[in-house]
């Protein structure tokens, strides 16, 4: 496995992408309403998103290019050990969900009569590789895929052009002011970028806490835009479609391909993997910082990946194991007490080092 | 090492050298004191020997001459119309020898002298086999080192270019030549090169492949190595900060490192305008997805997605296939297997009868299978323009019948989802590539915008101009 | 690194049982006919005959290109199983360019296109078609030219739309229509005679005017000019040809050309009553005219082109709106547009709003281009 670091470019396409597969790969429950009101939904989500990352990024000065999490270790083991936990099964819910989410996508697409276990094995095979070709490697097929998803929404948007219907935007930016903490808070969870980029922010060289601005603005420009495509193209039937982004692009008549929704399913099923690779690491690097080092540290991402993978299988075997998880995670509570958990900890033991020193 | 009796050091040098029957002693006597000229059959000109070595030495009458003295008198004053240099063991005699020079042995001495008077047949220079262009010169690299780094230095005609010769190869004592152009970073880079030639374990280098290796991580796909037969192209990989390995013996001559873009660009690019330079670097990219992917992309939409496929072709591919008794893979894989082996017969055969296999491989069979039902029409289309495709970009070809054979078997057994994971693997293994501190995809992946000046569009010599290339700026 | 690499093709060749059918097994549907009678639902599909073409390989160049088989059911689903069964080929419908639905399964419209459109393969953009009688009827009338039936309908459907005389509209645009209030749709209501004989320029079909689908059942028929309505209320986009209209001016024939149509909607909501004020604007270019000076009379010709417009919107606004409070032209969405307060008051009752609400409709037309005669 290769350890190398990875720059804040790649960093923030690769947590753009995981935060835009959500969007493109909804599970079943999450359909995208018609209205206004998601446009507002969306941009406060990621206003609380960087309002909930800026204790981390002002912290990180602290830390002297280490990782928080090494941070803490170094002053505390005991605490570490506790917020090593919370990350690590917090860390495995996610990785387990995206494997839900690819296979609810592939299933629901281009991989329709296939048994569930021949994409746990495609899948599994695909991420122990991108594990095994460490970091770096994930990071550039991360900007390769980027370019590709950036080629789709073009193509849509020049596709489609002339389907696009401003009249169905309307001047309401709160249609139901009761649902848009519901619709805001539903945004906000699914970031859970926020731990990746906690737990892997050793690994990014350079002035790293520019990622997060710049992941944060790529993601909610690239949601938006999506938003604008689905209310002006579909209107109401938005609501009914399992995957829009997937069905927009099988309206898009190219002169070549007929429809385009063969590139879209290439750009989410990679992506799933990028994002599923990406919790790999990222349990990595708490296990390293927490608890394990050397070679274990590395053997505990593939261990997580098989096993995030069988708990997904599991989690589409058995819906009714998944709903309870979803339920805690999907209130956000758990990404907003890691985000004050997490700094809080790195601030007390810098400032005891300090007092120390 | 030598030994003051002339005797003793030719009886060693014979028993070294297990008395082989290219080895050529001439004796002669100069002003009184023996003197032995050694060189090996077809290593040396007849007319060089002669002119240069045995007239002054036949010339010479200084009676009364110490043999240290006569020494001293044929490397300082006699022979300096060559190149000389002194030896002073037999395994550097032999050494010298069997690089076309001829050893002059003297009677009471310790050393002899190294006379070069290189004269081995060789090709002449005539422009490269694979790497042909329209406009630029027609010399590529032949077999000589001597001949080959003087292509280079008449290129770079600077105090910049340096040259480092050693030698590889316990058995084949191969000569390279390390060339690199003084600056930081590339010295830094032929310090690493050389280290790493020094450590080659291969006792026999008998083409630029069997140190290659040693030069690249172990990839099992891509190499961060380059190769060129052409002198110019050599220089300016020099130029950007590379350093360049040429062995003697082989016309090609390497370099280090090389980037995944680099495949997809010529050094025709660079005479023609900018405009038709973007052109034909995007058919290249086009061409380069086009080999690997189409005929994948057919089968896994023929057999799992049809509905992807634009109505009337879809009429015309249904049409065709249900004519055919194999599935759309297994015609696939046929075509496939049977393409690489018709490319591969006329590798290696005589030119005539090479055409001979294409027309038979290419009008012939291609036709009959057809007209004989066994394989679609636009199955043979797809596997020709993917193959004609792959060898627009030559210098990959074989990783690029690789893949686009595992791309078949995936989107033929699994459809889109099997041809995007296998892809994605692919994608990871190149982006996994990249030794000497530059990641092979670069300036693709990590993205550098000021490195696009030169990838996919090609700007102006005027802008080009302006800031000096490094490699390790892209 | 090899192996895993190894062991990745390795899992990818073992799952080669990703079940799949074969090409040459399929058949492709290109057109759907869907049918209702005594409980039993009649598909009819129209699909590609392998035979017929392939370029030389071809084994009968002179045969049908499109075969046509019925399959029936309680569902749609049985129908299209049985249809597979007894043509023995997998029937595909992803690739189906129109979907024809007779008179009286039009109720069953939006379980067919659900159907269609949660499919992955659906197409999205056939075109959908309603049929006066029975659709198997459509989708049995076939051509001498060489094109599938099925193109031909495309081209009827086309045509008609550029001659202002219908409106197509894809499968995901009637899923949309029937997601509004009203769930209402029109849709171009083609109408066969002569049965399967082969005819020899399509006369065998028509386009006979508008189906009008309101909450899941056909409410009522359009006729070709109330049809021609929609292309005023509900344009194509700006950038393409709009419709041509014929115009009775100086004792001629005067055909014109409509591009750039946009209805300005601005609705009023006073004491429990609507009023909208339409105001379509569009640019007119003459395509035929036996006027001697055109220019001349630019101000006359748009004066009657208007009068046109407006007479052809009200055809449609009062057989859809009044009649039958359907919203067919996405009125909703406009008076959403232009006060959501407006909308959330009336959106309740929205049907019966349109029923009651008063429409005032006037047309801005200008001449921009004359044509080349003088």
């Amino acid at each position: 496995m290769i350890n190398n670091k990875i720059g804040i470019g790649g960093a923030a396409v690769l947590l753009a992408l995981s935060r835009i597969f959500t969007e493109a790969s909804p599970l079943p429950g999450e359909s995208t309403e018609y209205g206004m009101q998601r446009f507002t939904a969306v941009a406060l989500s990621f206003i609380t998103a960087f309002i909930a990352y800026l204790p981390l990024l002002l912290v990180l000065e602290r830390t002297g290019g280490s990782s928080p999490l090494g941070a803490v270790a170094s002053k505390s083991k005991l605490l570490s050990g506790f917020i090593g936990v919370i990350f690590s099964v917090y860390l495995f819910f996610c990785a387990a969900e995206t494997g839900l989410r690819s296979y609810y996508y592939a299933s629901g697409t281009v991989f329709d009569s296939a048994p569930a276990s021949y994409f746990y094995v495609f899948v599994g095979a695909a991420l122990l590789f991108a594990v095994h070709c460490g970091l770096e490697a994930v990071s550039r097929t991360g900007v390769i895929v980027s370019a590709l998803f950036a080629a789709l929404m073009l193509l849509i948007v020049f596709t489609l052009l002339r389907e696009i219907r401003v009249d169905r935007l309307y001047p309401v930016l709160a249609e139901k002011p009761e649902r848009l903490t519901a619709d805001t808070v539903r945004e906000f969870s699914r970031g859970s970028e926020y731990l990746i980029f906690a737990a892997l922010c050793g690994n990014i060289s350079g002035k790293r806490t520019k990622a997060v601005p710049v992941y944060l603005g790529v993601s909610c420009a690239a949601i938006l835009l999506m938003t604008f495509l689905y209310n002006t193209v579909f209107g109401k039937l938005t609501s009914r479609l399992m995957f829009p982004f997937y069905t927009l692009s099988s309206i898009s008549d190219t002169a070549l391909l007929h429809r385009i929704n063969g590139i879209d399913v290439i750009v989410w099923v990679m992506a799933g993997l990028l994002r599923l690779a990406l919790f790999a690491f990222a349990f990595r690097a708490v296990v390293r910082d927490c608890f394990l080092s050397g070679k274990a540290a590395d053997i505990s991402a593939y261990v997580f990946g098989i096993a995030a993978l069988t708990v997904s299988g599991l989690f589409t075997a058995y819906p009714v194991l998944y709903e309870p998880m979803k339920r805690i995670c999907g209130s956000g509570i758990p990404l907003a007490a890691s985000a004050m958990i997490l700094p809080a900890a790195v601030f007390v033991c810098t400032v005891n080092r300090k007092a120390a020193a | 090492m030598l030994g003051k009796k002339l005797a003793d050091n030719i009886v060693n040098i014979r028993s070294y050298m297990k008395n082989s029957s290219d080895l050529v002693i001439r004796y002669a006597k100069v002003c009184g004191i023996d003197v032995c000229v050694v060189s090996f059959d077809g290593q040396t000109d007849a007319n060089k020997l002669a002119n240069l070595v045995y007239r002054p030495l036949s010339e010479l009458d200084e009676p009364g001459i110490t043999p240290e003295r006569l020494a001293a008198k044929i490397s300082g004053e006699l022979l300096i119309a060559c190149d000389g240099k002194p030896v002073g063991t037999v395994a550097e005699a032999v050494s010298a020898a069997m690089n076309g020079f001829c050893v002059i042995l003297t009677d009471g001495t310790e050393t002899g002298y190294a006379v070069g008077v290189q004269g081995f047949e060789a090709r002449s220079v005539t422009q490269p086999e694979n790497h042909r262009n329209i406009r630029g010169a027609r010399e590529g690299f032949v077999e000589a080192l001597h001949v080959n780094m003087s292509l280079v230095r008449r290129r770079v005609k600077s105090n910049e270019l340096v040259m480092h010769t050693m030698t590889v190869g316990k058995t084949s004592g191969t000569e390279v030549c390390v060339c690199s152009m003084d600056s930081a970073n590339s010295g830094k880079l032929a310090e690493n090169v050389i280290k790493r030639l020094e450590n080659v374990p291969v006792s026999l280098v008998l083409e630029s492949g069997f140190i290659q290796p040693f030069l690249e991580d172990k990839h099992p796909m891509f190499s961060e190595v380059g190769a060129s037969e052409r002198p110019d192209v050599f220089v300016s990989k020099l130029y950007e900060g590379r350093v360049g390995i040429i062995i003697d013996g082989s016309p090609f001559a390497l370099y280090v490192p090389k980037l995944f873009t680099e495949n997809f660009i010529m050094l025709d690019d660079y005479v023609e305008k900018p405009m038709f330079s973007l052109f034909i670097r995007l058919i290249r990219w086009i061409a380069f997805f086009v080999s690997i992917l189409l005929p994948g992309f057919y089968t896994a939409l023929a057999n799992f997605h049809p509905e992807l496929i634009p109505d009337a072709l879809l009429r015309n591919l249904a049409a065709a296939e249900s004519l055919t008794p194999y599935s759309v893979l297994t015609e696939c894989v046929i075509l496939d297997i049977f393409y690489e082996i018709m490319r591969e017969a006329g590798l290696r055969l005589p030119s005539n009868v090479g055409h001979a296999v294409s027309i038979v491989g290419g009008i012939v069979i291609g036709d009959i299978v057809v007209s004989a039902g066994l394989v679609g029409a636009p199955m043979l289309l797809a596997i020709a323009i993917a193959s004609i495709s792959g060898y627009i970009v030559s210098d990959i070809s074989n990783q690029v019948s690789f893949m686009r054979f595992a791309l078949i078997l995936a989107g033929g057994l699994s459809g889109l989802f099997g041809l995007t994971v296998i892809s994605f693997v692919f994608c990871l293994s190149v982006c996994s590539a990249g030794s000497w501190g530059i990641p092979f995809t670069s300036p693709l992946a990590p993205f550098s915008l000021k490195s696009m000046r030169d990838t996919f569009i090609r700007r102006s010599w005027r802008e080009l101009a302006r800031t000096d290339p490094d490699i390790y700026n892209v | 690194m090899k192996k895993i690499l190894a062991v990745i093709l390795v899992v990818v060749m073992l799952s080669g049982c990703v079940p799949h059918t074969e090409l040459e097994r399929l058949a492709i549907a290109e057109a759907v006919g869907v049918d209702f009678e005594n409980g039993i639902y009649t598909v009819t599909v129209q699909y590609f005959n392998t035979d017929s073409s392939g370029g030389v390989t071809a084994v009968d160049s002179t045969a049908p290109n499109a075969t046509v088989a019925e399959g029936r059911g309680s569902t749609i689903e049985s129908a299209l199983e049985a249809l597979s069964y007894k043509t023995g080929r997998s029937i595909t419908i992803g690739a189906a360019a129109v979907m024809v639905f007779g008179e009286s399964a039009l109720f069953a419209l939006e379980d067919a296109l659900r159907l269609a459109v949660s499919h992955y393969s659906g197409n999205l953009r056939a075109e959908i078609a309603a049929a006066r009688g029975k659709a198997s009827d459509v989708m049995n009338v076939r051509f001498k030219e060489g094109n599938a039936s099925v193109e031909k309908l495309e081209d009827m459907l086309r045509n008609a739309e550029e001659l202002g005389l219908t409106r197509r509209i894809t499968m995901y645009e009637v899923s949309e229509k029937l997601c509004g209030e009203t769930k209402s749709v029109v849709l171009p209501l083609f109408q066969a005679y002569g049965g399967s004989e082969l005819t020899e320029d399509g006369s065998g079909v028509i386009i006979a005017g508008g189906a009008l689908c309101t909450g899941g059942k056909f409410t009522d028929e359009l006729t070709v000019r109330e049809m021609s309505g929609l292309a005023m209320l509900d344009p194509a986009p700006e950038s393409i040809r709009n419709c041509e209209m014929t115009l009775s001016y100086m004792g001629g024939d005067t055909r014109v050309m409509l591009y750039k149509v946009k209805p300005h909607i601005t609705p009023q909501y006073d004491g429990g009553k609507l009023s909208i004020d339409i105001n379509i604007t569009a640019d007119c270019k003459i395509v035929s005219t036996n006027i001697s000076e055109p220019y001349e009379q630019s101000e006359g010709i748009e004066h009657i082109c208007a009068d046109e417009v407006c007479s052809r919107s009200i055809g449609l606004i009062s057989r859809t709106f009044t009649d039958n409070g359907a919203d067919v032209s996405g009125l909703g969405y406009a008076i959403r547009a232009h006060s959501p307060e407006l909308w959330s008051a009336v959106a309740n009752r929205y049907r019966d709003i349109l029923r009651s609400a008063e429409y005032n409709i006037t047309a801005d037309i200008r001449m921009e281009r004359y044509g080349v005669v003088r």
